[in-house]
């Protein structure tokens, strides 16, 4: 008797031995937490040592390009040495600025004139009306963009959702960091704690979404996505005021004799921001993926 | 793989996932167009004011600070929330006396501001007809407005002007609108909106 067509065995290789997708969460930390490291060394360095920084236009550059450049390294780099790396995490930071430079930017600025009318209106209508303008604006353009370059080929585990939000929140803060950079001429230590501010919140609210998303596509829930989107313009439209109201000086006389000064607040809010809002979303996650497993466990059976 | 899957019809979507994006969608757009509608009853909210005196009703933006004491005009009302020169919007009247035409008032009134405006201007003067119908004179002019207290450091600002003068029961009625030549295209629409909601 003949064999034709034997089946062959593929010896196991040292591919396999590492581990598939890269785990979101450590990078995310470490990245946001070197943000905030720098943002108040430059804080203290200019407050109380009064080591300011000459205004640059190149050192304003380099400190807006500086969470990208973290994502780049912490994230990216380290993407390539899992098995199955997510591909299309840097073109959704490219397509994200460019919409942000295109449509989200002139849509808010130029169309909605936001700062014609909100700067001065009272504490809850601000919330209200950042949370239908800016936060709309921006969440729903980065859902578009994920939604659309990764949907169908590219969300293969829950993580991936959290990866490529992250992605397009940088993509588009970075664009809202150097808008604010180029303007004029600020200090550097002023230019760390906008970038640091813009950068929180457009992950923070960036991450809500993704986990909307990541419910519609592993959990098929109709609901979620969209509630997902109010809940990220909301956080949107109420860290906007709040902070602006922390950090810009009242006229009232015991905020004059306060000693702290003002950016502190400001520095402090997108810090508390940050890591209560990656606590909570990271909980919703692991409640999330362990429903998952459950439920695989009882198809099993 | 296609880059974009705009209408989703490579993907495998089920029920739930392709309602959940279709509201998604509606509930952006929806929360966009309530946006417009918030700025729109922010930004463009007005106040009434009523002169039977004079005969005039106007609707000048929220926010803006009226003059109705003023030497000159029986109304005046200034953005005084912007930097730099403040958009203007005002009112005036001016007895006729017989035989004089609205040309001979725009040039008497040229003739008394290049005295007392710097760099004045005149760029234009043409018909005009006025929402109502009414037909018009306007004259657009130019000038630059510099402050007075040389300690403020402040740029010399050039200002563009609009005058629009009618001719109503025997008087001449001029309305005037100012505003910084940067700004002049995009605050015409305020503009516009006053002029299209009074009554004179």
């Amino acid at each position: 008797m003949t064999i034709s067509n034997p089946t062959w065995l593929t010896p196991p290789t040292e591919e396999e031995d590492r581990p598939i997708y890269r785990p979101v969460w450590r990078s995310i930390i470490l990245q946001y937490g070197i943000l905030l490291g720098f943002t108040a060394v430059l804080f203290v360095l200019a407050n109380y040592l009064r080591l300011r920084l000459p205004p640059s236009p190149l050192i304003n550059l380099g400190i807006v390009f500086l969470p990208l450049g973290l994502w780049i390294w912490f994230s990216f780099r380290v993407e390539q040495l899992y098995l199955y790396p997510r591909r299309q995490l840097f073109s959704i930071v490219i397509i994200s600025a460019l919409v942000a430079q295109a449509v989200g930017v002139p849509l808010v600025e130029d169309f909605l004139q936001v700062e014609n009318w909100l700067s001065l209106a009272p504490a809850i209508d601000r919330i209200v009306g950042y949370t239908f303008t800016v936060g709309i604006v921006q969440e729903f353009l980065k859902y578009l963009i994920v939604r659309f370059m990764t949907w169908q080929d590219h969300l293969r585990e829950r993580a991936d959702c959290i990866a490529y939000a992250e992605a397009a929140a940088l993509g588009y803060a970075l664009v809202v960091s150097l808008r604010f950079a180029l303007t004029g001429t600020p200090t550097p230590d002023v230019v760390a704690a906008h970038v640091f501010a813009t950068v929180v919140v457009h992950l923070v609210a960036g991450i809500v979404v993704s986990y909307g998303l990541s419910e519609s596509k592993f959990a098929e829930s109709i609901f979620l996505l969209p509630a997902s989107l109010a809940l990220a313009a909301l956080v949107t439209g109420i860290a906007i005021p709040i902070r602006a109201g922390l950090v810009n000086a009242s006229l009232s006389p015991a905020a004059l004799e306060f000693a702290l000064p003002r950016p502190l607040f400001g520095i402090g809010f997108s810090a508390t921001l940050l890591f209560a809002g990656l606590w909570g979303i990271s909980f919703l996650y692991r409640v999330a993926q362990r429903r998952d497993r459950e439920s695989r466990a009882a198809q099993e059976v | 793989m296609r880059f974009f899957d705009l209408l989703g019809q490579e993907s495998d979507l089920s029920r739930n996932q392709r309602w959940g994006h279709y509201l998604t969608v509606f509930f952006g757009l929806f929360c966009f167009v309530i946006a417009i509608n918030l700025r729109d009853n922010i930004l463009y909210a007005t106040v009434e004011y009523v002169n039977v005196e004079a005969g005039i009703r106007v609707n000048y933006p929220v926010g803006w600070l009226i003059d109705i004491n003023g030497q000159g005009y029986i109304f005046r009302a200034r953005d005084v929330s912007r930097i730099g020169y403040k958009t203007t919007l005002q009112i005036s009247t001016i007895p006729l006396a017989v035989g004089i035409e609205a040309r001979n008032i725009l040039d008497d009134l040229s003739l008394f501001r290049s005295l007392r405006l710097s760099n004045y201007k005149i760029l234009s003067i043409q018909p005009y007809t006025l929402p109502d119908g009414e037909s018009a004179t306007l004259m657009e002019y130019v000038f630059v407005s510099d402050d007075p207290n040389p300690f403020l450091e402040a740029v010399p600002i050039v200002v563009t002007g609009r005058d629009i003068l009618t001719i109503r029961r025997g008087q001449a009625i001029l309305i005037t609108f100012l505003a910084d030549s940067q700004t002049y295209d995009a605050d015409l629409t305020i503009f516009n909106r006053f002029l299209s909601s009074s009554d004179f």
